[in-house]
């Protein structure tokens, strides 16, 4: 009995054999992501120019106090928010519909499945080029499809028009986006229990309150989990925004993050970009944090 | 135990390696030095660039030239922030607004004596790049735009070759047939904002306007650029141009005799002749058509940087680069009517580009599109100006709102 | 007849979903192989011009395709093996071990996820400058694997956690060390899932552009989806040629994930369900 009190040396590494598994990543994590985040928050409060960076001086709060005087950042603001919602429903809807319709259809599953895996895997920058030739105004087939089908009018504008760049980006998005949403939720679906649905078949419930009372809730777990990462991945997104739209015409697709990359780099103010960045990192924590209360209530609620 | 630190040793070994992992420098007796120029990102002449650089590298055993191609688009971004932070390419060129910036931000190695004065001496403009007696750099090239138009569309369509803008109008008119062809294509997009202001820039320059007056105030809302903005929009909202193209777009449009008319610099006719050579003979090139013989002017300078550590390599470089005979190779790659020196195209070349010639004689016309006092904020005032244009292509905003919003905003960039 | 009614409109929805899906990737190969001169129509062609190398003729030695798939497939595999063997032993500290601190661990690990990469951009490169690692593959590697070692974290923590403990507590008893459990035991059950968080890293790595577009400036070690962009210049690059190289870059992850599709969902899905 006593020998147990004694630690030894395995026991020792035992107890703490989380952070010897842990160090790597959390060191790596921290040299890579801590401590330049930790420089970022900094610069936000002090005027840096790009071209001058060592020449750095603090002022305070004054990059915030700009920052949320200035109706740029508001209409930026509104854009991501836009952006963000929209993109999430769009995935989230066309990826449960798909989902649903796979879990239907024995054939058609593995149809659709190799069919979406196009939009999922293509990288980024090829997608934004082969979209940039749709979307062509004059001669992109797009255009050329939907006036055929008398749904749009000859030469309509789409990402170099104010009020279609946006639905134009967020129908990418969701293109790009959906494929992993549905398979994820597919996943989910699958994991329902047949004797589950076959007792509210018997009780007489038809598809839709199958749906509603014995699928959703087994879903709603992964459906928030999705959510959440669509959300931060909206909120993050760039390459394809900068290549379609650079955030024009006239700022309608300026998110904080094109917001960000032109004050940084484009006119060189480090602090004041720094200061986009702090709030839109601040934003995406509080969509998590959100989120963490949401499934909590959820778990509480099924429990 | 055993398997324990064995697995230790693989993570700790694997963070060591990465932090420690630095690439190794070649410090044999070979100096590599890095170039950067967008246009070696180009089609065509980006290759003749190259061809220059590897005869450079092949006649010298201990420098070594590495070119360096970023696209124009996000090219001056990506060097300044390089070079902001002390690294970056040792030989950089740059557009002449970039230069200045990048100047007086003491980003760009003051050479001073170190560059030998080509024998056929320097071009005027070389003096742009002398600062307070000190050299900063050399020219590059330097070009102004003119009018390109495609013979065989204006004769189809019975119209003749503008030199007035009553005329451009008609011409253009004449010549646009919805998608099928247009009669004239200029950049209107975010992407392009920086080819914009040197598309506006020849609208307004030639109604006579400039964007600051002689003591650096801005005029931005002057009735010439007034007139210039709202004969630009016409053209927009009248379709005489494909909406929303951008110039690797139209450009293409154009060379396949899908566009009659350009207004373009002096390299872009040889890009034009480079990709569909059966156009070349159609090509007709003048004076752009407005009533003020002013145009747009690009200058490109070669400069050094800073913070390079490998100055007399690089020097060594520019100065084989001045060389008369490398001068009038350099000239006909790029199919540029002037370079760094006072070299006139040779008769060979002007036989191949006649239009270089035209281009040469229009020289007098040319004003940079910084605005004069006001260069070192030459980005933040385009992009005032140029958001406020946009909307008037594409929210109904009246050319007179807009050019003021756009006064009242560069004047607040100013602080005046 | 409503059977019928039901199977018409689940096949038509089935043919409508695989439509958009494809349409974009079929476009980028008909775009492929059409001269630049039938580009400009308002009624599109809508098939490739078959028995043309269209763009791909020459297409290696007109652009340096070659180098960037092979600097972009150098960036990838090692952020894999990186990402790989710094989460699996993470996945495993924060599915099994019970300490106070694991709730914020798992924060940090998410909340990774949250940074705009545009933010850290600058003080990243300030501090590549200082570690050697600007204009450098291995300085990808590094930055790419902070963003991507915590998914794989998440999806492996996932699998874990449907490995039943009691397997484990039978070797553990045996005294096998932690590393050994994990190597003999936990490896083995949840290989799908290592087969998909790789896959996952390693086109993460090889689609990113941002990072790649500021640390790199040397065009030998230039990746593709940066020499791609470069294509889209103020001059030209004709249509034919971007888009045969914007389809050889899509075609590697395209097969891979066509070929290992099921597994990486079945990984990502254990990792997701659970939360």
């Amino acid at each position: 009995m006593q020998k147990i009190k004694q630690r030894s040396p395995k026991q020792f590494s035992r107890k703490y054999a989380h952070w010897v598994l842990l160090a790597p990543s959390l060191l790596f994590l921290a040299m890579v992501m801590g401590y330049p985040l930790l420089r970022g928050l900094q610069l936000s409060f002090t005027e840096t120019n790009s071209l001058t960076p060592t020449m750095s001086k603090g002022v305070g709060f004054k990059n915030y106090q700009n920052l949320f005087q200035s109706p740029g950042f508001v209409a930026s603001l509104v854009v991501t928010i836009k952006y963000a919602v929209s993109s999430v429903v769009g995935a989230l809807g066309l990826g449960l519909a798909t989902a649903l319709l796979m879990n239907r259809t024995a054939k058609g599953k593995y149809f659709i499945r190799a069919a979406i895996t196009l939009p999922w895997a293509a990288p980024p920058i090829a997608v934004a080029l082969i979209f940039t030739w749709m979307f062509n105004p004059q001669y992109g087939v797009i255009n050329a499809g939907l006036h055929a089908l008398k749904i749009v009018p000859k030469e309509t504008h789409w990402l170099d028009s104010p009020t279609l760049a946006l639905p134009s980006l967020v129908f990418v998005t969701v293109w790009m986006t959906f494929p992993l949403t549905s398979l994820i939720l597919l996943a989910a679906l699958q994991s329902v229990s047949k004797e589950l649905y076959e007792a509210a078949k018997i009780d007489g419930a038809g598809t839709f309150n199958l749906f509603r009372y014995v699928t959703f809730p087994f879903m709603k777990p992964t459906i928030y989990v999705m959510t959440l990462l669509l959300s931060i991945w909206a909120l993050r997104r760039f390459d394809l925004i900068w290549v379609l739209t650079q955030g024009g015409p006239v700022d309608s697709t300026t998110t904080m993050v094109v917001r960000l990359f032109r004050e940084s780099f484009e006119f060189g103010n480090l602090g004041y970009g720094a200061t986009i960045g702090t709030v839109g990192f601040v934003l995406s924590v509080l969509c998590t944090v959100f989120y963490f209360l949401a499934a909590r209530r959820v778990e509480e609620s099924t429990r | 135990m055993e398997r324990r630190s064995r697995y230790g040793v693989i993570a700790a070994s694997v963070l060591i390696g990465l932090s420690s992992l630095s690439p190794i420098a070649a410090e044999a007796a070979v100096t590599k030095i890095t170039y950067s120029n967008w246009q070696f990102a180009e089609p065509g002449r980006g290759d003749a660039l190259r061809a220059i650089v590897d005869q450079f590298n092949a006649t010298h055993s201990t420098i070594k030239v590495e070119p360096v191609s970023i696209p124009y688009a996000s090219y001056a971004t990506t060097v300044l922030t390089q070079m902001g932070a002390k690294s970056g390419p040792d030989v950089v060129t740059l557009d002449y607004d970039v230069m200045v910036k990048a100047q007086a931000a003491g980003l760009v190695a003051d050479i001073t004596g170190k560059v030998i004065t080509p024998t056929s001496g320097f071009a005027a403009y070389d003096s742009k790049f002398i600062v307070d007696g000190k050299r900063y750099g050399i020219p590059w090239q330097s070009t102004g735009y003119a009018l390109i138009c495609n013979k065989a569309l204006l004769a189809a369509a019975g119209a003749k070759f503008p030199t007035t803008f009553e005329e451009f109008v008609a011409t253009v008119k004449a010549t646009t047939k919805g998608t099928d062809q247009y009669g004239f294509a200029m950049r209107n997009t975010t992407p392009q904002e920086g080819g914009w202001w040197y598309d506006l820039s020849n609208w307004t320059y030639g109604f006579g306007g400039a964007w600051t007056d002689s003591k650096g105030n801005p005029t931005i809302n002057s009735a010439e650029n007034l007139k210039g903005v709202t004969e630009y929009a016409k053209f927009y909202d009248a379709k005489y141009i494909p909406q929303g193209a951008d110039a690797t777009t139209y450009r293409r449009m154009t060379w396949e005799g899908k566009v009659a008319c350009n207004i373009d610099n002096g390299s872009v006719p040889t890009i034009f002749s480079d990709s569909n050579p059966a156009i070349k003979a159609n090509l007709q090139i003048g004076k752009t058509p407005f009533p003020v013989a002013k145009n747009a002017q690009i200058l490109i300078g070669t400069s050094l940087n800073a913070a390079s550590n490998k100055q007399a390599a690089s020097v060594k470089f520019l100065n084989w680069m001045l060389q008369a005979t490398m001068q009038k190779k350099i000239q006909a790659a790029m199919g540029a009517e002037a370079i760094a020196t006072k070299i006139l195209p040779p008769a060979a070349l002007l036989k191949d580009k006649p239009w270089l010639k035209t281009y040469a004689k229009l020289a007098d016309n040319g004003v940079l599109v910084l605005p004069a006092g006001a260069e070192l904020k030459t980005a933040e005032i385009r992009k005032a100006v140029i958001a406020q244009v946009d909307k008037v292509l594409r929210s109904n905003l009246s050319p007179k709102d807009a050019l003021d919003a756009a006064q009242a905003e560069v004047k607040t960039i100013l602080g005046k | 007849m409503k059977k019928l009614i039901g199977k018409v409109s689940i096949t038509s929805f089935t043919i409508l979903i695989a439509f958009i899906a494809i349409f974009p990737i079929y476009w980028m190969f008909t775009t492929s192989l059409l001269p630049t001169s039938k580009m400009f129509k308002a009624v599109p062609q809508l098939y490739p011009n078959f028995g043309t190398s269209g763009g791909y003729n020459n297409l290696f030695e007109v652009l340096n395709l070659g180098l960037w798939l092979k600097n972009t497939a150098f960036i990838a595999a090692g952020c894999t093996l990186t990402s790989l063997l710094m989460g699996i032993f993470a996945a495993y500290a924060i599915s099994r071990r019970r300490f106070r601190a694991k709730g914020f661990v798992g924060f940090i690990m998410f909340a990774t996820q949250m940074l705009p990469e545009a933010l850290l951009l600058i003080p990243l490169y300030a501090l590549f400058i200082k570690l050697g690692l600007i204009n450098s593959l291995y300085g990808l590697i590094v930055a790419n694997t902070a963003f991507v070692m915590p998914i794989t974290v998440w999806i492996l923590k996932g699998a874990i956690d449907n490995v039943p403990y009691e397997i484990e507590e039978a070797a553990t008893i045996d005294g096998c060390s932690i590393f050994k459990i994990q190597r003999l035991i936990i490896w083995p059950l949840i290989a799908p899932s290592i087969v998909a968080s790789s896959v996952m890293a390693f086109f993460h790595a090889w689609n990113e552009y941002l990072l790649a577009t500021t640390f790199i400036l040397d065009p030998d070690k230039r990746v593709a989806s940066t020499g791609l962009a470069t294509l889209i210049g103020e001059l030209a690059t004709p249509l034919d040629r971007v888009m045969s190289a914007a389809m050889i870059y899509t075609l590697p992850p395209l097969i891979f994930f066509l070929l290992i599709q099921k597994r990486i969902v079945s990984g990502l899905a254990s990792g997701s369900v659970k939360g």
